[in-house]
C-alpha cells in the first residue's frame, strides 16, 4: 500500500486487479444491474487511492473495500427507493430463447434468480460469507451489525434460498453423494 | 444423551443452518464435534446431508462474476490521475527538462561551435569602415550638399 501512496502505477495495478472482481462480484449480487455495480467498483477504487497516503497498516484492504462498497449500495438503493427489507422485484429474463441455452446456465441463472429474490441485508450476508470468503467477524463488520444479528441474517437466508430453490429439487439432492 | 451433549447438538444445529457444512466458516470459538454428534443424533445427520446438498448444489451452480475489462482501465486511469500526481511535481518537472535536454545541449554545442569558429562574426571589420567612412571628408560633403551641416 505504501508503493501505491508513492505512485507506483504496477503496485496499484496488482493491487486492482487481486479485488477487483471480488468488488464488483459484490456490488453486483446487491445492487442487480451491471452498470450499477461497475460504478460502485470504480467509486470504491478511487476512494481507496484517495486514501493510499494515509492508510493505516493494520487495515485490511478487502476489509476496507467491501465497507466502502456495501455502504455505497445502500446510498445507491436508497436513491432508487429499493433499500428496504422486502423482497426485490422479479426481474425480466434477458435471455430471449431458454430452449437455446444450456441446462447448466439455466441452473446458474436459476440461482443467480433466487439470489436477487432474497432480501438485501440476507442477500448481502450470505454473499459476503459464503462467496467472498469472508470470515463472520468481518462480515459483520463491514455490514455493521453484531455478529448474533449477522447469524440471524445467514441462517434466514439459507432457510429462504433453500426454499426458492426447492423446484430444482432433483438436480439438488442429486449433488450430494 | 447428557445435557451438555444435548447443546452442543442444538448449537450444531444452529451452525449448520447459519454456516452451512463448510467447518471452514464456522466461528473459531465452535470447534465442536460433527462427526461424532452425527453419529449420536439422526436429526442432526438428516440436517447435515440437507445442508451439504445445499452448499454442493450453490457451489457448482453461483458463477463467479468477473469483472469488465474496460472497468480495470478505468480504474488505473484514476490511479493514474490520483496518485500519478502526488508527490511527482517535482518528478514531472525533471521529465519535462530531460525531453527539452538534446534541443538544449545541441543549441549549446551550436553556440560554442559559432563562437570558436567564427570570431569575425563576433568583431565585425564593417565597424571601423563605418567610422572611416563616416569621418571621411565625402560623407561631410554630402551631408553639407543636403543641407544638414
Amino acid at each position: 500500500m505504501q508503493q501505491v501512496a508513492e505512485g507506483n502505477m504496477v503496485a496499484c495495478r496488482t493491487l486492482a486487479a487481486r479485488h477487483l472482481d471480488h468488488a464488483y462480484g459484490l456490488a453486483y449480487r446487491i445492487v442487480s444491474d451491471k452498470g450499477y455495480a461497475e460504478d460502485i467498483a470504480q467509486e470504491s477504487f478511487l476512494r481507496l487511492w484517495k486514501a493510499a497516503p494515509k492508510w493505516q497498516p493494520s487495515a485490511q484492504i478487502k476489509t476496507w473495500l467491501f465497507r466502502v462498497i456495501h455502504n455505497l449500495c445502500i446510498d445507491r438503493l436508497r436513491k432508487e427507493n429499493r433499500y428496504s427489507g422486502a423482497e426485490v422485484p422479479e426481474r425480466a429474463d434477458p435471455a430471449p430463447n431458454p430452449y437455446e441455452a444450456r441446462e447448466a446456465k439455466q441452473l446458474q441463472d436459476t440461482v443467480s434468480d433466487a439470489l436477487q429474490k432474497l432480501p438485501l441485508r440476507q442477500r448481502t450476508a450470505i454473499t459476503l460469507v459464503h462467496f467472498q470468503q469472508c470470515g463472520n467477524i468481518e462480515a459483520a463488520g463491514i455490514m455493521d451489525i453484531s455478529v448474533d444479528a449477522l447469524e440471524s441474517l445467514l441462517s434466514r437466508g439459507r432457510r429462504k434460498l433453500r426454499d426458492l430453490l426447492a423446484s430444482t429439487r432433483p438436480e439438488f439432492d442429486g449433488d450430494v453423494g | 444423551m447428557s445435557k451438555n451433549n444435548s447443546s452442543d447438538t442444538e448449537r450444531l444445529k444452529a451452525l449448520l443452518e447459519t454456516y452451512g457444512t463448510n467447518t471452514d466458516k464456522w466461528p473459531e470459538a465452535d470447534n465442536l464435534d460433527l462427526a461424532g454428534a452425527r453419529a449420536r443424533s439422526s436429526s442432526l445427520d438428516s440436517l447435515y446431508k440437507d445442508e451439504k446438498s445445499l452448499d454442493v448444489f450453490l457451489a457448482k451452480n453461483v458463477s463467479a462474476l468477473t469483472a469488465p475489462s474496460h472497468l480495470m482501465g478505468a480504474i488505473m486511469q484514476d490511479a493514474e490521475m490520483i496518485l500519478g500526481q502526488q508527490g511527482s511535481q517535482l518528478k514531472q518537472l525533471f521529465r519535462s527538462f530531460f525531453k527539452a535536454s538534446p534541443g538544449l545541449i545541441l543549441a549549446a554545442c551550436l553556440g560554442i561551435y559559432l563562437g570558436v569558429a567564427s570570431p569575425n562574426l563576433l568583431l565585425p571589420s564593417y565597424d571601423v569602415n563605418f567610422d572611416e567612412l563616416s569621418v571621411s571628408d565625402t560623407v561631410l560633403d554630402w551631408e553639407f550638399d543636403n543641407g544638414n551641416l
